[in-house]
């Protein structure tokens, strides 16, 4: 859990929950039919592994989801369990069906429980025999076959039973071999010792089954002594610390656990002190084996339960009469009867305290008490029933002793595990009516203390499992309990509950705490404002940690019963939590609840929380440094609502307090190494509420500390600090560095411009980044007569690209964010000062500088990084022009409108999914801006393109969703350029579902056009133009050459090649080879093949210069090349018609097709010329450079 | 295993029912719960609050829930522990006006999906005073045949005299256990 975060911690809970609930979902066994059928299927199906393994999946599939209630099945168990008997009962079925059979009547075994089923096997003299030899035939190793020796176990279990003497069942006559059979009771109990020693389940039938066997009066009498003492001798015996002893010693202690279950109590009581002390010679309580240890603890409480009789404790705790129909009975005429009374009863004869108690007792439940420490949980439950169940039947001094004992799990020496066990001990006795109320004023004080249990262990602590199981001990006292009882800890445990409700870090506690606190109000009606916080904080609003601190915990602390303790619980617990995000919200939760008690924060938590905030431990450093810092914030609020200033409400020490804080962690050394995170974060943030708390520090030597702590930390590594500094940035600046009339101190101004600008040429990359943050924090009065040179360096950072910086993309990034920041800090005025706003006179170089900033497509090895370049750019552009439309739109000229649409519609086609979002939802933000942007061009087209009723709910990063649309743009001329060389991006692209969807809508638009030869035309001539202007501009022209094979495979320009005049055909070929022209870029070469085959379709012209690369490449030095080209140009020449003459034809396949083109380059030069001359093309001559074709 | 497997498990072995017990103001649901708890049913005021009981009955605990007068009830429906196994609807057969308020209440309180699969007992109430509609009427009014989703029994009575509760709770507990518990 503590690995988890909130939220999966959160959903995995409600799943469990919802499984738990609404898991109930059956109204009966619907599928009994279909269950018979498969069952009668199997003799016919078992030699077919298909067919079985399908059977069995449906009948377990069915079976599973009884799992939670197994009792619809009842009405139907018979009839399969009969139809399974059935089949094992014919003769001469193939042992491989009876596995078959088996192994369904365990899948009903599980869901049903084997205490049911086994009552359900057949049982009579006849099936003795018969189960007895299946068992004989069975091999106890095979692991694929367990279920059927479990279940043939289950069933002996019951056949053992019938009710006849055994000896009567044994024949005298000899077997073959001349030997008497052996009796019927030994051969049973042979088997059960064999399979008491086996790896598998059928080692617990076994051991029920011999517990049952041993319950016989015949069996008992001859039997019993002799398994005890093999079964103890066997205890002794077995070494623990290998794999067989553990086996063998798990099934000792299930029979003898199983047997003092079963056995009446006067034939097992003999037994009973070896067994006890033999148990405790094999010293269990060190076996590292879990199940071991269980079983030992359940052996140690049935033994207890034997050495005492079964009795009702009279002295226990009772709550009034609960029957209904007694109360019903009573027809209301006797009230005073009715009521409910504590009947307390102490029998006034004290002859029950007669019986005595054997020595033994002692050792029992020493043990038990000890199992309650156990590592694992099972263990400790069954030690705490154990408790419930042996205090029960011992008197009352004794019984008061165990609850002393059990108390005294509840120290500081003790583990977490003992506390957990401690917890449900107590519940598990209250429960009982064994705690009696005078116990209460003992049990309460540790019960809460077990909810607020944490023990710090490393860097994270345990407890989660301890203050569940003390919710649920109050949950089991409110049922407990009379209100009287209860009443005067009450306020106590109300308030304990409460803060577990909404301040404990787990939901699983949370819940618990609500749960128990909506059980105390409903059964003790006594908890102050108990319906209006459990009708509030409830199981579903406790569900999320956040809201738990901000909201609910003031709803809460609006009465004045809860006020201080949430406090005193947040103040002096929850700030040191090792988990910072606790403590994070603990202090924002005292920041909430400072206007519920302002003095008391202001005089008791201040002072108390100030000394720590210096001291030595890091959390609680870390913590109270928050703490303060928002209580401050808080009561500055709180004094201004009030007409005060902070200073009348904070002590004059706490007020120089806190100013030193920074100075003293300073001095201490405490900013560096990894504590020094936590540091720089809680003091950059201790500066900001200081500072919004207008503390009187003005002019004081801190201030130049503070401004020197949150510089370093902008150039701090961790983005956390930065954005920490950042964010302090306008509070603080605002406050120290400005005059009364709200004009900057000159001296500070010019200093931290010329530190804070310098800083953006740095050559780290976050120093640059984390300084471009702090200064679009900058308030307005910094920029003051300062634009002019903030705005240019922050041009340059976002621009200016050398080799040093190139790739500090996200540098760039921040720099356009702080921009963004900028524009919207300082305005726009038409005919403002260019020192001070943007204006007419420097509006359109950030216009130019955010255009280039489009074109950034850095590349690095985490990817396309320039497109966090890009989606800053387009944010900026979208702040600025929204900006300036609503000051004078005629700022705007036709130009950047273009520009602007065009750059959106390009980004919005490319390839990054988050990207065409962003640039989708800024086109149709600004194409739908009001005020209107002016000059947009096409502007109509565009609305019936993307009218606002279809276009507002959709998803922009959905390529099917989005392309369909955009293709319908190519057919706007001022826009096809741009979304044309967006879509190749795309449809050349990689992933799988955008290649598909881009592409389809690309072709589909083409097809569209097929009729129309000047469109397509107009579409051929852009594509040219973008493949001239990108050539050798990999980013494009490799997915140039993918899409444009798509579309000519396609078919889309037939309509204009068949003009045999046309060029486009030649431009392409021309093209293409100037992109591969020296290029040793194996993707680009290959796709290029493509295209030169498809090529070979058009006029002779084309198709011989085609042939001739190809032919080039068959010679080309790398071998996948050369093997490529001879499978493209065999496919070629079978699909297309005339690539090569006719008559040849056979000959260029055979050789195509037949030649080993991995060979060297120098053998394969002769079979490529024949090529040429057959293709009638001349064969390509070596040139000058060697490297082109060797 | 954890705590919620331990308790899911105590759920069964103790053979525990979480009963919500709901209606109108003025239904008489605290005087049901009274006499249900044998309790003085003389002085009664209005119900601002709510109270669990436990009572055993046919070897069931059976923990009944009287949330009165409250506007939320979904704080109710389900902890962390306990989901709702049936609903007890409390109707004053004799406040003939407030019927279709009534029904609505009901029918909106069914479509609740934490209560999906809760068995439905609807207690025509004071069939002792004069001018109390029959439970048949009771049920055409509250449209008691529309609802498909729950299993429902509609039983008139009068928790002054006491008759016919026994027989509503029986029919509750029988259709709860026969979906929840496993009988032996």
């Amino acid at each position: 859990m503590a690995a988890e975060t909130e939220m999966e911690a959160d959903e995995q809970e409600r799943q469990n929950l919802d499984a738990l609930g609404e898991g109930l979902i059956h109204e009966e066994f619907k599928e009994a039919d279909e269950v018979s059928n498969i069952i009668s299927t199997l003799k016919d199906i078992y030699t077919d592994q298909i067919a079985v393994e399908m059977a069995l999946e449906r009948f377990t599939v069915i079976m599973d989801s009884y799992q939670e209630q197994p009792h619809l099945l009842d009405p139907h168990l018979e009839k399969l369990l009969g139809q399974l008997i059935e089949i094992v009962r014919e003769s001469a079925v193939p042992m491989p069906v009876i596995h078959l059979v088996f192994k369904c009547l365990y899948l009903i075994t599980k869901v049903r429980g084997y205490k049911v089923i086994v009552r359900l096997m057949p049982h009579e003299v006849a099936d003795v025999e018969p189960v007895l030899a299946l068992l004989a035939q069975q091999n106890p190793m095979d692991h694929e076959t367990w279920e059927t020796r479990y279940v043939l176990m289950i069933w002996l279990s019951i056949v053992c039973m019938i009710p006849f003497d055994m000896v009567r069942l044994d024949s005298n006559i000899k077997t073959a071999t001349g030997e008497v059979k052996k009796p019927i009771m030994d051969r049973i109990l042979d088997v059960v010792k064999i399979y008491l020693n086996v790896n598998d389940k059928a080692l617990d039938a076994a051991a029920y089954c011999a517990a049952r066997f041993m319950t016989r009066p015949d069996v008992k009498k001859k039997k019993l002594p002799e398994l005890m003492d093999w079964l103890v001798q066997g205890l002794v015996k077995a070494d623990t610390s290998k794999m067989q002893g553990v086996t063998a010693m798990r099934g000792e202690l299930a029979t003898l656990a199983a047997i003092f279950k079963h056995g009446k109590r006067e034939d097992v009581i003999d037994f009973a002190p070896i067994v006890l002390e033999k148990l405790g010679e094999c010293n269990l309580r060190e076996v590292n084996n879990t199940i071991l240890r269980k079983l030992a603890i359940k052996i140690v409480q049935r033994l207890g339960l034997t050495f005492l009789k079964f009795r009702v404790a009279a002295w226990r705790y009772q709550r009034g009469s609960r029957s209904l129909a007694e109360n019903l009975a009573l027809k209301g005429l006797t009230p005073a009867v009715a009521k409910p009374t504590m009947v307390h009863t102490k029998l006034e004869d004290d002859e029950e305290e007669e019986f005595d108690i054997p020595d033994e007792m002692e050792e029992v439940i020493e043990q038990l008490l000890n199992g309650l420490k156990d590592k694992d949980t099972i263990v400790r439950w069954s030690a705490a029933k154990g408790v419930g169940r042996v205090t029960g039947r011992l008197p009352q001094e004794l019984a008061d002793e165990v609850v002393g004992s059990v108390l005294e799990l509840f120290s500081l020496r003790e583990s977490d595990a003992a506390w957990h066990g401690g917890c449900l001990a107590l519940a598990e006795l209250g429960r009982r009516g064994l705690l009696l109320p005078e116990r209460l004023s003992a049990v309460v004080p540790i019960v809460l203390k077990a909810l607020a249990y944490d023990e710090k262990k490393g860097d994270f602590s345990v407890g989660a499992h301890v203050r569940d199981a003390a919710c649920y001990v109050c949950w089991a006292f409110a049922r407990a309990y009379d209100p009287e009882e209860i009443k005067i800890y009450v306020n106590n445990i109300a308030c304990s509950l409460v803060i577990a409700s909404v301040f404990d870090r787990e939901v699983n506690v949370r819940r618990a705490a609500s749960a128990a606190f909506q059980e105390n109000v409903g059964r003790q009606c006594t908890f102050p404002h108990g319906i209006d916080i459990l009708t509030t904080a409830d199981y579903h609003a406790v569900g999320n940690r956040t809201y738990c601190y901000l909201e609910l915990s003031v709803f809460v602390a609006q009465f004045p019963e809860y006020t201080k303790a949430l406090i005193d619980h947040l103040a002096q617990v929850k700030v040191n939590r090792w988990d910072s995000v606790i403590r994070e919200l603990a202090a924002q939760a005292l920041y909430k609840l400072t206007p519920c008690s302002p003095e008391y924060m202001a005089n008791t938590i201040l002072p108390a929380l100030l000394p720590q905030t210096t001291g030595i431990d890091l959390n609680t450093r870390h913590g109270t440094i928050l703490a303060v810092a928002h209580i401050t914030q808080g009561l500055a609020e709180w004094a201004q609502e009030n007409g005060k200033k902070i200073t009348d409400v904070v002590d004059p020490s706490i007020i120089d307090g806190l100013k030193n804080i920074a100075k003293t962690l300073q001095d201490a050394k405490l900013f560096r190494g990894l504590g020094g995170e936590l540091m720089r974060r809680a003091v950059s943030c201790l500066i900001e509420k200081l500072s919004i708390a207008k503390m009187p520090y003005h002019n004081d030597t801190i201030i130049d500390c503070w401004q020197e702590i949150i510089d370093d930390c902008l150039r701090h590594i961790e983005p956390s600090i930065q954005a920490a500094a950042t964010s302090a940035i306008p509070a603080f600046f605002s406050e120290y560095h400005s005059l009364p009339d709200g004009s900057p101190k000159p001296e500070f101004q010019e200093k931290i411009l010329t530190r804070y600008l310098e800083e953006l040429k740095s050559i780290v990359e976050i120093t640059r980044m984390g300084f471009s943050q702090a200064i679009g924090q900058f308030p307005k009065f910094m920029l003051q007569g300062k634009l002019k040179p903030v705005l240019q360096s922050l041009n340059h950072a976002a621009t200016v690209m050398t080799d040093k910086d190139k790739t500090f993309a996200e540098a760039r990034k921040e720099a356009l964010n702080a921009m963004t920041c900028i524009f919207h800090t300082v305005g726009v005025e038409t005919d403002g000062s260019p020192h001070s706003v943007i204006c007419k006179e420097n509006i359109h170089e950030q216009f130019d500088i955010l255009f280039v900033a489009m074109g950034d497509y850095t590349l690095d090895s985490r990817g396309d990084v320039g497109a966090w370049v890009r989606e800053a750019a387009m944010c900026a552009l979208c702040e600025l022009i929204t900006l300036t439309v609503k000051v004078n739109p005629t700022l705007i000229t036709a130009e950047i409108t273009k520009h602007l649409f065009c750059c959106l519609v390009q980004q919005a086609s490319e390839k990054i999914d988050r990207t065409r979002a962003l640039a989708g939802e800024t086109f149709m933000k600004l194409l739908y801006h009001s005020p209107e942007i002016p000059n947009i061009p096409h502007k109509e087209e565009l609305l019936q393109i993307f009218p606002w009723e279809e276009i507002k709910g959709l998803n922009w990063a959905v390529p099917s969703d989005t392309f369909p649309r955009l293709t319908k743009l190519l057919s706007v001329p001022v826009y096809c350029y741009s979304v044309l060389l967006g879509m190749t991006v795309s449809v050349g692209g990689l992933t799988e579902s955008l290649v598909k969807h881009s592409g389809t809508s690309l072709i589909g638009y083409l097809k569209s056009l097929s009729n129309d030869a000047g469109a397509v035309q107009n579409f051929a001539d852009v594509l040219i133009k973008i493949f001239k202007d990108y050539q050798k501009v990999d980013r494009v022209s490799l997915p140039m050459l993918k899409m444009l094979d798509q579309l000519l495979t396609n078919g889309c320009f037939q309509v204009i090649c068949e003009d045999e005049s046309n060029t486009f055909p030649m431009d392409l070929l021309t093209l293409c080879k100037q992109e591969i022209s020296r290029s040793g870029a194996v993707q680009k070469l290959l796709a290029s093949i493509d295209i030169f085959c498809t090529l070979l379709q058009f006029s002779s012209e084309t198709k011989k210069k085609a042939l001739i690369q190809l032919m080039v490449f068959l010679c080309h030095r790398y071998p996948i090349i050369r093997k490529t080209t001879a499978n493209k140009v065999y496919e070629a020449l079978v699909t297309y018609e005339e690539v090569g003459p006719d008559e040849n034809l056979d000959e260029l396949l055979t050789l195509l097709s037949e030649t080993s083109w991995d060979d060297e380059v120098e053998k394969l030069r002769p079979m490529r010329n024949q090529l040429c001359s057959l293709f009638n093309v001349p064969p390509p001559v070596m040139k000058k450079q060697p490297m082109k074709e060797s | 295993m954890g705590l919620l497997t331990i308790l899911k498990k105590m759920k069964q072995k103790e053979k525990e029912v979480r009963l919500l017990m709901l209606g109108l103001d003025n239904a008489g649901k605290t005087t049901i719960l009274k006499k249900f708890n044998g309790e003085d049913i003389n002085t009664i005021s209005p119900t601002l609050g709510f109270n669990i009981k436990t009572l055993e009955h046919r070897g069931f605990k059976l923990n009944i829930w009287d949330v009165g007068g409250q506007k939320s009830l979904r704080s109710y429906w389900r902890n962390y522990f306990e989901s709702t196994d049936g609903l007890i609807w409390v109707v004053d057969s004799a406040d003939r006006r407030r019927l279709s308020d009534c029904k609505e209440e009901l029918h909106q309180l069914l479509v609740e999906e934490r209560l999906a699969g809760a068995t439905l007992l609807v207690f025509a109430n004071k069939q002792d005073l004069p001018g109390a509609l029959p439970a048949e009427e009771i049920k055409e009014a509250l449209e008691l045949d529309l609802i498909k989703t729950h299993h429902w029994l509609i039983q008139g009575c009068s928790a002054v005299t006491g008759e016919n509760l026994l027989q509503g709770m029986d029919w509750i507990i029988q259709d709860i256990s026969s979906r929840i518990f496993t009988m032996d």
